[in-house]
């Protein structure tokens, strides 16, 4: 039989220096238990789509603001009301295209980060016997440092200076 | 006045408006050198509008931008010494609520510093009995929860002074001052030190809240510091934060070996150091999720006279920096000291001007009941705050809501307030007359 459970809470923690991972690391509940891969996948799905609907739901509603304001401009007679309306107009663009760049760039980096990559690793590794059993999890936990970008980016550029320029 | 009886006035002032803009005919204008003047006005008080779109446009860009600067520092392991400085004098009523919102925190190490500087209230006396209590509460818990308090008493000697005397003592690496009126977020040093982590920032300004808003005037002042706050973030984003506000500003402590202390004998010492900072090039940002709440003046005198202090000591800076503008000099900051500041004195002039041309257009608009041009700026400014509200999550209240039709109207009084800050100050500057520390009578930050 397959074991299928994976006890990450110790290494993880150490693993993850930068803020953000050590959020998603108190967020990602599967991190922090031991839980069945298809329970993990479960709950990773369900976030995926949350978070698809929140970004859809958010952008139509942004979409319909910026419409009701491009209509206002469109039909209202007075040229000092329609110039209000444009300068309400273009903040609200920069707004919620920022607002989209952030939750993207965000759900990139979980994408990046997250445990379900860790999963399919664990599932193309044969059954180990019990005495092998801490080198794989080592192993596991070395290819999931690879993953973050936090590293990738330690790896890449120099160490800015400190202190005054 | 009370707050409600007074937006049902404006809500019935502006259901008026609406109506006449519908169904009454303008009356025709026939005054062309009132006209011209008004023309001129508008075109005058609307010389800062660019800067102040081109801000509004790129502040919801700099959380983005942080966003991804995060992941280049680890921020998590970061966890340095730090100081945080009370000054205070005479503040009995709210330096204890400060001291125990700090020690709410979660961040440590940290240490308090709390530096009285020559109070004549009970400050004195509630803050040795506090210590007493606390020494003795805290004798079993573990040295790494434990977070020292460090009490001074000093002869007065200004909050430059008290401010010197707290960094003197203090050991951290990381220093924060704030003022002894605050309410201090749960997680704001923890917040503010995460910015740290970046090796390249030596100075931080924090996200600034009135506290006391039940009052007209008090939700006055939270509208206006949500707008200069949010607009904050681009002066960030361009490296020209003009003010690292004393009410929460938090610095490396190389910036003091490296710049020396706070000028002692300032009005306004924050932006003294603020300008020093950004003449030696070094990076100053803004951390809008490390809050605090600031108890706002509770007086319409009271405010008048917190403006007055905060532009004449504006001028002295400008006075002890002029050097600066337009210089060459090595590391200096040259987009803050050859535009943007360039801006904001232009934007004093202009700031008379607008206020003239605020009351310039309500009387225009009623002697000829054409209330187009009104009904505009009501609606940008509402616009603008509806996004405000929108990005902070305290603001999703319809209590504020409600407000946003009338914003216009409410921040009439704080752009009354500043015409008057604006050309007192340069008039006593000009006329060499000492404007003063004032005091107003406090409440308390009780209902932030």
């Amino acid at each position: 039989m397959i074991d299928d459970t994976i006890d990450t809470k110790k290494s993880v923690n150490m693993m993850y220096s930068n803020r953000l991972s050590e959020q998603r690391v108190e967020r990602d509940f599967a991190l922090l238990e031991t839980l069945a891969l298809h329970v993990v996948h479960k709950n990773c799905l369900k976030s995926r789509i949350s978070a698809f609907v929140t970004n859809f739901a958010l952008f139509v509603a942004s979409l319909l603001f910026l419409s009701i304001l491009i209509l206002l401009f469109d039909e209202l007679p007075f040229f000092v009301f329609k110039i209000g309306v444009l300068t309400i107009l273009i903040i609200s663009i920069s707004y919620f295209s920022s607002v989209q760049a952030k939750r993207i760039y965000l759900a990139r980096q979980h994408r990046q980060l997250t445990s379900s990559r860790l999963m399919q690793m664990v599932y193309k590794q044969p059954p180990g016997c019990e005495n092998e059993s801490k080198y794989d999890d080592r192993k596991y936990l070395s290819l999931l440092k690879q993953d973050t970008a936090a590293y990738l980016y330690a790896l890449k550029t120099k160490v800015p200076r400190k202190g005054v320029q | 006045m009370k707050k409600s009886l007074l937006y049902i006035l404006l809500y019935m002032s502006l259901i008026g408006m609406v109506l006449s803009a519908i169904f009454i005919q303008p009356r025709p204008f026939n005054h062309p050198i009132c006209y011209n003047l008004m023309y001129a006005l508008l075109v005058i008080s609307g010389v800062g509008a660019p800067k102040q779109l081109l801000f509004l446009v790129l502040a919801p860009w700099y959380s983005f931008q942080w966003e991804r600067r995060k992941k280049h520092c680890a921020s998590g392991s970061y966890r340095p010494l730090v100081s945080v400085i009370i000054p205070a004098c005479n503040e009995e009523v709210g330096l204890l609520a400060t001291v125990k919102t700090i020690l709410a925190n979660d961040y440590r190490p940290l240490e308090i510093v709390v530096v009285n500087d020559g109070s004549t209230d009970r400050s004195d006396e509630i803050m040795r009995a506090f210590l007493r209590k606390y020494e003795a509460l805290m004798s079993d818990i573990p040295s790494y929860k434990y977070v020292p308090i460090y009490y001074y008493y000093q002869q007065n000697g200004g909050k430059g002074s008290a401010l010197n005397r707290g960094i003197a003592l203090a050991r951290g690496n990381i220093i924060m001052t704030f003022d002894a009126d605050s309410a201090v977020h749960e997680n704001a040093i923890e917040r503010m030190v995460a910015y740290f982590a970046d090796p390249q920032v030596m100075a931080a300004a924090g996200n600034i809240k009135v506290g006391n808003t039940r009052t007209i005037l008090g939700t006055v002042q939270d509208l206006e510091y949500l707008f200069a706050f949010y607009t904050k973030r681009a002066e960030a984003l361009l490296g020209t934060v003009v003010v690292i506000g004393g009410a929460f500003g938090a610095f490396r402590r190389e910036v003091f070996e490296k710049l020396g202390m706070y000028h002692v004998g300032t009005l306004t010492e924050d932006i003294d150091l603020t300008f020093r900072l950004q003449e030696a090039g070094m990076k100053i940002i803004y951390a809008p999720d490390s809050l605090v709440h600031t108890e706002g003046p509770t007086t319409l005198r009271a405010l008048l006279k917190q403006r007055l202090r905060w532009k004449r000591g504006r001028v002295e800076a400008y006075q002890i920096h002029k050097n600066f503008f337009f210089g060459l000099q090595k590391n200096l900051n040259r987009p803050l000291f050859w535009l943007i500041l360039p801006l904001v004195i232009l934007e004093d002039f202009a700031y008379t001007c607008g206020a003239l041309f605020t009351i310039a257009l309500y009387i225009y608009s009623f002697l000829t009941l054409n209330f187009v041009i009104l009904l505009s700026v009501l609606f940008v400014c509402a616009g603008i705050y509806t996004l405000l509200f929108i990005e902070n999550a305290s603001y999703r209240k319809p209590i504020y809501f409600v407000t946003l039709p009338i914003s216009w109207f409410l921040m009439n009084l704080v752009i009354f307030a500043e015409e008057y800050a604006i050309l007192m100050a340069y008039w006593t500057f000009f006329c060499k007359r000492e404007v003063k520390w004032q005091k107003w009578k406090r409440t308390g930050v009780a209902d932030s």
